[in-house]
């Protein structure tokens, strides 16, 4: 597996206070990555981290084999990144933005910038600020896409966005990496959109890596199993168990046993993306270190 | 780059260049209204009058003198208007300058977030800066240049035809609308607003910062450096003289103290010496020149006889210095202005 970004013991502090912790990670190339986890988990910080935008203070980050800090020419060169606000000069026109795409970047993809615009109806003599929300975060993924990143940074890309905008901006952002194969790192709390779109998934926690892996890979790993009531300190104790809920009669359990079927008198139980992810998000604790037996399943 | 800073500055742009207009026809204005009357001066009052020498009136262009001094009089009153109006937009646009262009350049990026989309194109930060604040600040001195073009072209015929020696301008008052000090002035308005926007990150804060900073540098740098940029010359003045009479002395070894072109340094404060070279107290002074009693014809005063002897230490900068002080304080202003723009590329270099 080639990486788009690996970081090592990466860390970012403000201040007393750290955003981002012994964070070691791997994007993988050519695939749409969804970074998850509560607010101020530090997504906004890895991103701007891989954008040069952050120094680190600690470890390192790699991003496309260069490091931001050193080589920033050719990080910004080859990275496309839209910022959670996406903010964008209010005056400008359409076609100023697009201008400046040009100007700044020097493997402007101009026509596919206008025909992306055009085909969802957005006037080019409008100014940005007479744009709507879902217009705006349009023209700046089109900003983003028009630079022929080979690294697509998106934080939070349709949060608030109404439904149809949001899947319009999915849909085009689908098209358009499945078109050139860029790598995407996407941070996202709305599990419905990552299960959509991406393929490989990380869960920061706390500044740390909760969980990270294919996301095929890692629902065929988990399980929901319900069996009889167990005692809650041994499933808290079982590094296997990654949340459990005891019922008076009856104890259910997320579990990592990747390949096993549960044990006698325990039954499965359907598992959707979203409770995966809220498990973990829910138990902080879990996830780390991962179990031995992931990476043979995984391989 | 170039396009980019185009499109963020082409209202200031237009709006400095409407301004630099405005003065320009505005000044133009002055010296059309001004220019009947200077012929007339011309023609009515003797040469000798105008080279700005008093007492250098002989008695054959007494005549003469009555006129003159009246179109004189209505002269410096139109005058002083256009002296004013120089002087204040000389010293407002670089301030303008520093204020509204410069300290919002790299604040309002900060504050609207929209460095997160400058920063994150295929530029460096290292060249938007040198691209931004080069750009700026080049258009900015351009606009001093015409500025100080403008008012120094208006100060110098004001001078030449004689408002000199009408009461206009000396040479030493004009110092701070000279081409080389107004474009460093501005240059240092442009890096004050820069550094400041960067260090508070945001607009507005930074703007006032900028003008206090521009205003409290600028004041410090002419009420107290300038000065003694070089130790000044000193002469010795009766304190009976009506007009001024001069003995040549003190550190001026040979250079006379010529009232119309030379900066006196302290007018009408103390300094006072008795003939035999002891100090004698303001007080004294007073008293004595208050027991002296003044003929109605104008003629001169009649004083107690320990006035006699009694001079005032006047020290003065020469008008030999002026290109000289123009070019200190000129460097003065373009380190400051190097020093801030140093500052403001370090700091958002750092912002990581």
């Amino acid at each position: 597996m080639t990486s788009a970004i690996r970081t090592t013991a990466l860390g970012k502090r403000y201040g007393r206070q750290w955003a981002l912790r012994d964070c070691s990670l791997q994007v993988p190339a050519g695939k749409i990555t969804a970074l998850v986890g509560p607010n101020g988990a530090g997504k906004t910080t890895l991103l701007k981290l891989a954008m040069g935008l952050l120094a680190p203070s600690a470890g390192e980050i790699e991003v496309l084999g260069q490091s931001p800090q050193r080589e920033p020419a050719l990080v910004l060169a080859r990275v496309g990144y839209v910022a959670q606000e996406r903010p964008l000069y209010p005056r400008f026109t359409v076609s100023d933005i697009l201008r400046m795409g040009r100007e700044l970047n020097s493997r402007w993809d101009g026509a596919g910038a206008r025909e992306r615009l055009v085909k969802r109806d957005i006037p080019l003599d409008r100014q940005v600020r007479r744009l709507s929300g879902g217009e705006q975060a349009q023209l700046s993924l089109a900003l983003a896409l028009g630079k022929r990143p080979d690294l697509l940074l998106l934080d939070e890309p349709a949060s608030s966005l109404d439904p149809l905008a949001r899947r319009a901006l999915l849909t085009e952002l689908v098209d358009a990496v499945a078109a050139d194969g860029i790598t995407v790192l996407l941070s996202s709390h709305l599990i419905a959109d990552v299960e959509r779109v991406c393929e490989h998934l990380v869960i920061l926690s706390r500044g740390r890596v909760q969980l990270a892996g294919d996301i095929d890979t890692l629902r065929e790993e988990h399980q929901m199993i319900v069996g009889p009531r167990i005692d809650p300190a041994a499933a808290a104790a079982d590094p296997a168990v990654v949340s459990a809920h005891h019922a008076e009669r009856e104890s259910a359990l997320l579990v990592r046993c990747p390949g096993k079927v549960p044990p006698d008198g325990w039954r499965t139980e359907p598992l959707s993306l979203e409770d995966l992810v809220l498990a973990y998000l829910e138990n902080p604790a879990a996830g780390s270190p991962a179990p031995v037996a992931a990476a043979e399943v995984g391989s | 780059m170039t396009w980019l800073t185009w499109r963020l500055h082409r209202w200031e742009a237009a709006l400095g260049l409407a301004l630099l207009i405005a003065f320009g026809v505005g000044v133009l204005l002055l010296t059309l209204l001004g220019s009947h009357l200077l012929a007339q001066i011309a023609g009515a009052c003797p040469p000798s009058t105008i080279s700005g020498s008093a007492t250098a009136v002989s008695g054959s262009a007494t005549a003469n003198i009555a006129a003159c001094s009246e179109l004189a009089a209505e002269y410096q009153s139109g005058f002083l208007v256009g002296w004013q109006w120089v002087l204040i937009v000389g010293i407002v646009l670089p301030v303008l300058a520093g204020v509204f262009v410069a300290a919002p350049l790299v604040a309002r990026e900060l504050e609207k977030g929209t460095h997160l989309v400058a920063w994150a194109q295929g530029v460096t930060r290292h060249r938007w800066f040198l691209a931004r604040v080069g750009l700026v600040a080049a258009a900015a001195v351009v606009g001093a240049a015409l500025q100080a073009a403008i008012g120094q072209g208006w100060f110098a015929m004001q001078r030449g035809v004689g408002g000199g020696g009408l009461g206009g301008p000396s040479l030493w008052e004009g110092f701070e609308i000279g081409p080389p000090v107004v474009i460093a002035y501005t240059l240092f308005a442009i890096a004050l607003g820069v550094a400041m926007g960067a260090a508070i990150r945001r607009t507005v804060p930074a703007m006032a910062a900028t003008l206090v900073g521009f205003v409290v540098v600028r004041v410090a740098v002419g009420v107290f450096a300038r000065r003694s940029y070089l130790p000044p010359l000193t002469v010795r003045e009766s304190i009976l003289g009506s007009s001024i009479s001069l003995v040549p002395g003190g550190s001026g070894s040979g250079s006379t103290f010529n009232p119309v072109s030379d900066w006196l340094l302290n007018l009408g404060i103390g300094n006072y010496m008795n003939a035999a070279g002891h100090p004698v107290s303001s007080a004294t002074v007073s008293q004595l020149l208050g027991q002296c009693t003044y003929p109605d014809d104008g003629g001169a005063p009649t004083c107690p006889a320990a006035a006699n002897g009694i001079v005032q230490l006047l020290s003065y900068q020469p008008a030999s210095r002026f290109w000289l002080f123009q070019g200190v304080e000129t460097a003065i202003f373009v380190v400051l202005a190097l020093a801030l723009f140093a500052l403001a590329y370090r700091l958002v270099m750092r912002m990581r």
